[in-house]
């Protein structure tokens, strides 16, 4: 069916653009990814920085400005709608939000119906109904829910509606934008879990956008860390968290809070500033107005991405030696 | 097992609402009263023949007594009758009034408010040129073009509604689409037309039939005043805003020829407006706890 | 014991009960906390949502909706004085002068159609009994803002003008312009970014340093806890469950199961692990509390014994817990 040595989702050269009264927003600016089957790329950014965006474009929902996105090694803007429609059942998304994501107005049988009922699948309503108890007992929701309203509902179970909702279709492909972030911690680690296990099962394929770099840990085989729309630091998790070499990835690992008592004494590194907005963005590095470490070279010209060891890459010019 | 049956009952979110409606007191008794003005309506005719409103059965008039409950008017005709059914005409023309522009503009506005972009634009200016003639400039302007009557007042309601209402409904559905379930909805393929019809519109409806219910009200009350000021409904028709208009000049001979219609105006759009926001604390879900 | 008022403590809270009343349910958000926030000392509330953490900064401010909350229980004392008992015009003035809020969200905490200059002017107005002069007032509304690290020149903008991080220095510079004694700071960096987080926790805990001010730090981050606090308390269900030092706390030892499962849910960028294990269940409905302890249906060390019987207190060395493992006079 398909090939197992191509990546499932691939980017190359993604851009989407903003039309804004000030000129252009620039929120994902030319990032490359690929994301094999069955694994995980982590994209880890403060608010601003595009990456809900870049999952959108990613899934088809916003048209991209420039680049484009292969799926299982079809260009997506090469299709014809029939073709796009089709393979668009092949991935699904999962919302931030718990509350804005799920339709007031619909019981959670019906909400997580609701893709196969756009989608002519598993027959009629009892079909439907059929696949929706399975998926249910899948996300760990109780039957006796199936014809609440989502307002009846905590965070965590809404959020397990949005997750089944997303598997409804058996897609292999799921971008997670920020699925933990409403929940609180003991709920945040059960859904975590549940889309672990899920992955384990089914092979699914994850691209997860989170602005918490210790989520994204646990669920990661790869991280992107992106910055005003650029990639600034691409790695396995591992190289990520154990080497970080981009001053701005260094400066997320400072800035979070760890609770353990050496944190109390350690210095944080505060950095200037705060995330400008990408409209009209000068050339050379984004990060430069907030660097420690910046030099004139930086904004003289854009930095591409260094690759410091193998697979890992980091857009600074102080990983240029390193990168030999 | 049979195939029909389910897996899972759903709640009813009628039931949901009517619950939370009946606990609503005033909303309640808006809802008592109108029941009864309906019934008043529907039964006119087992109550007092229709023939009655039309016949000068007595003097001039003549106050408040058992054989006309109400007295007469300066004609002789029972008042009694001409009240009761004249909620028929009343009623109905502010329902019209109301529904009628009311359903072209939440259509127009959901189209410009889900799609945007020109066309959107054209209608919007548009429609702020009609919005910046004050309202009763025109629509008197147009009554006179067209000639008085029950028919052309509709036509005239509706012209100088339209704007108003697709303009609320078109801020309803602009606010709808920016949310994420919308955006859902269309990560697996759901096309323009289901989400306007089928995740749009149900959210929408809650403001929209509170704005219905608080608009009836007004546009009863408008009816009748342009009856009254010998725009709309002309004699002899029974039409409670023509009956207050006729009575004008007798005000202070026979004062309950102005008070009675009057008062038929004044409760009918207050229960009205009761009703209207007891199902908008129903409706809202979100306000619920 | 009475406190004088020279050595009260800066917030005294005694047995506190805060319900809610919906048209058909009470909602018990606080039953019966107890704690004191020493002046110039730092105590974290921590927990997660419905723990009671807000409703019992509002009590303290007497800012609970009279229309459907009330003060079921309890005594609070702010300064030695006892909050309930307070006329409103009092209470009042204590709310800015001595004690001041730093809520959540930035964006709804300023009013957008007023500068930020005259929105620390309106307060300072309001709690002159210095009788400071206009031009004495416009100098202290330059000096807050340079202590939060805003420019004075930047007093004549609007709210607008300014990024999320920039506003909360705003809010707090508003919550310290009437130099309080005790502030109340609830999720003050929730809505911020990460490395935005670490500027304000840094600029908090400087004007700390620098004010002397006590603080009680409102969070579900134990993160934050532990750069911040010198005492916590972990809510679960309107209750303290456990209550000592940020030492006691963050070291291995007798805690509370919750407290246990708070830990091991957090994602640790340390750990190699890759599953989390998160508190199974959920938080229970507050309008219907489960018999005895209340974390009883999630506890995976729950006994006969918690379900019907609310454990007691037990305590050693200003460690409190309320658990039924660690019941007697004193934990082992």
């Amino acid at each position: 069916m398909s090939d197992r040595s191509i990546p499932l989702v691939q980017a190359e050269g993604l851009k989407k653009y903003f039309k804004r009264t000030r000129g252009m927003l620039h929120a994902v600016d030319g990032i490359d990814f690929s994301i094999m089957r069955g694994e995980t790329l982590g994209v880890v950014g403060e608010s601003g920085c595009g990456k809900s965006t870049l999952g959108r474009t990613v899934i088809g929902l916003h048209e991209a400005t420039g680049g484009r996105v292969l799926f299982d090694g079809q260009d997506m803007g090469g299709l014809s709608r029939a073709e796009r429609r089709k393979i668009s059942t092949r991935m699904s998304m999962i919302f931030q939000d718990p509350y804005s994501s799920l339709n007031p107005r619909m019981c959670v049988a019906d909400l997580i119906a609701d893709p196969m009922r756009i989608n002519h699948m598993h027959g009629d309503r009892y079909g439907r109904y059929k696949k929706v108890a399975e998926l249910m007992e899948t996300v760990g929701l109780a039957q006796r829910v199936a014809g609440s309203y989502p307002h009846e509902l905590d965070g965590g179970r809404r959020q397990r509606i949005g997750v089944a909702r997303a598997l409804a279709l058996d897609p292999e492909f799921i971008v997670c934008d920020e699925p933990v972030s409403a929940l609180d911690v003991s709920i945040q680690a059960q859904i975590l879990n549940l889309l672990m296990d899920l992955q384990d099962e089914r092979g699914l394929t994850y691209m997860f956008i989170t602005h918490d770099l210790s989520v994204v840990k646990h669920i990661s085989t790869n991280i992107m860390v992106t910055y005003l729309g650029k990639c600034v630091e691409m790695g396995s998790s591992d190289q990520i968290f154990d080497d970080p070499k981009h001053p701005y990835t260094k400066a997320l690992f400072s800035a979070l809070p760890e609770p353990v008592l050496e944190a109390r004494d350690k210095q944080t590194e505060l950095l200037r500033g705060e995330v400008s907005n990408p409209v009209n963005p000068p050339s050379g590095c984004r990060f430069a107005g907030r660097c420690p470490l910046r030099t004139d070279v930086c904004t003289a010209a854009d930095v591409p991405l260094y690759e410091t060891e193998p697979g890992h890459m980091a857009a600074c010019i102080l990983c240029r030696e390193d990168a030999g | 097992m049979s195939k029909k049956e389910m897996p899972f009952k759903k709640k009813s979110r009628g039931r949901e609402i009517w619950r939370l409606f009946r606990k609503n007191k005033p909303a309640m008794i808006g809802l008592a009263i109108f029941a009864v003005i309906l019934l008043v309506m529907i039964f006119a005719d087992v109550i007092v023949d229709e023939s009655l409103c039309y016949s000068f059965t007595g003097m001039p008039l003549e106050k408040p007594s058992a054989e006309h409950l109400f007295g007469t008017d300066n004609l002789g005709r029972d008042l009694f009758a001409r009240v009761i059914h004249g909620s028929r005409v009343s009623i109905f023309l502010g329902i019209a009034a109301t529904v009628a522009p009311l359903a072209i503009g939440a259509f127009i506005g959901a189209v410009c408010g889900y799609f945007g972009g020109w066309l959107d634009n054209v209608i919007m200016r548009l429609f702020d040129l009609i919005a910046s003639i004050p309202g009763m400039l025109l629509l008197l302007a147009m009554v006179t073009a067209m000639g008085v009557g029950m028919e052309n007042l509709l036509w005239a309601m509706i012209i100088t509604g339209v704007p108003g209402y697709a303009r609320f409904v078109r801020a309803t559905v602009i606010n709808l689409t920016d949310l994420e379930y919308i955006q859902c909805a269309r990560s697996y393929g759901t096309n323009n037309f289901i989400i306007i019809l089928r995740h749009i519109l149900p959210n929408a409806l809650g403001p929209i039939i509170i704005m219905m219910a608080s608009s009836v009200s007004g546009t009863i009350l408008a009816c009748a005043g342009f009856s009254f000021l010998g725009f709309g409904v002309q004699q002899p028709t029974a039409e409670w805003g023509a009956i207050v208009s006729a009575s004008k000049p007798f005000m202070r001979q026979a004062p309950y020829y102005t008070i009675i219609p009057g008062l038929a105006i004044v409760v009918t759009a207050m229960s009205i407006n009761l009703m209207g926001d007891g199902l908008r604390d129903a409706l809202d879900p979100r306000l619920k706890d | 014991m009475k406190d004088t008022k020279a050595n009260a403590a800066a917030i005294d809270v005694r047995d506190l009960y805060v319900e809610y009343r919906t048209d058909d349910a009470v909602v018990r958000a606080v039953n019966g906390i107890s704690f004191r926030l020493e002046k110039g000392r730092t105590l974290g509330l921590v927990g997660e949502t419905g723990a009671g953490k807000t409703t019992t900064a509002l009590a303290l401010m007497r800012l609970l909706p009279d229309r459907v909350s009330h003060v079921a229980g309890g005594e609070i004392y702010i300064r030695g004085d006892d909050v309930m008992a307070l006329p409103d015009r009092t209470m009042n003035l204590i709310r800015g002068e001595i004690i001041s809020m730093i809520f959540q969200d930035p964006m709804t905490a300023l009013n957008p159609i007023m500068t930020v200059g005259d929105q620390i002017k309106e307060s300072l107005k309001i709690h002159n009994s210095e009788k400071r002069s206009e031009r004495e007032i416009d100098a202290r509304v330059d000096e807050v803002l340079e202590l939060v690290g805003i420019p004075a020149e930047r007093k004549k903008d609007y709210p607008l003008a300014f990024s999320g991080g920039m506003k909360q220095r705003i809010v707090i510079a508003i919550a310290l312009a009437c130099s309080p004694d005790i502030l109340i700071a609830d999720e003050p960096t929730t809505a911020l970014d990460v490395t935005i987080q670490a500027q304000v926790l840094a600029l908090i805990d400087e004007l700390k340093q620098k004010l002397g001010t006590a603080l009680l730090m409102i969070t579900h981050d134990l993160g934050i806890v532990v750069k911040t606090c010198d005492d916590v308390a972990v809510m679960y269900a309107g209750q303290i469950v456990e209550y000592g030092s940020v030492q006691q706390i963050f070291s291995p030892g007798d805690h509370h199961p919750y407290t246990e499962g708070l830990f091991g849910a957090i994602p640790n960028v340390r750990s190699k692990a890759r599953r989390l294990t998160p508190i199974e269940g959920l938080m229970p409905d507050p309008t219907a509390l489960p018999e005895g302890c209340k974390f009883s249906p999630r506890c995976p060390k729950c006994m006969e014994i918690c379900r019907t019987q609310e454990p007691a207190e037990s305590e050693r060395d200003g460690h409190r817990l309320k658990c039924h493992l660690f019941g007697g006079e004193a934990h082992e």
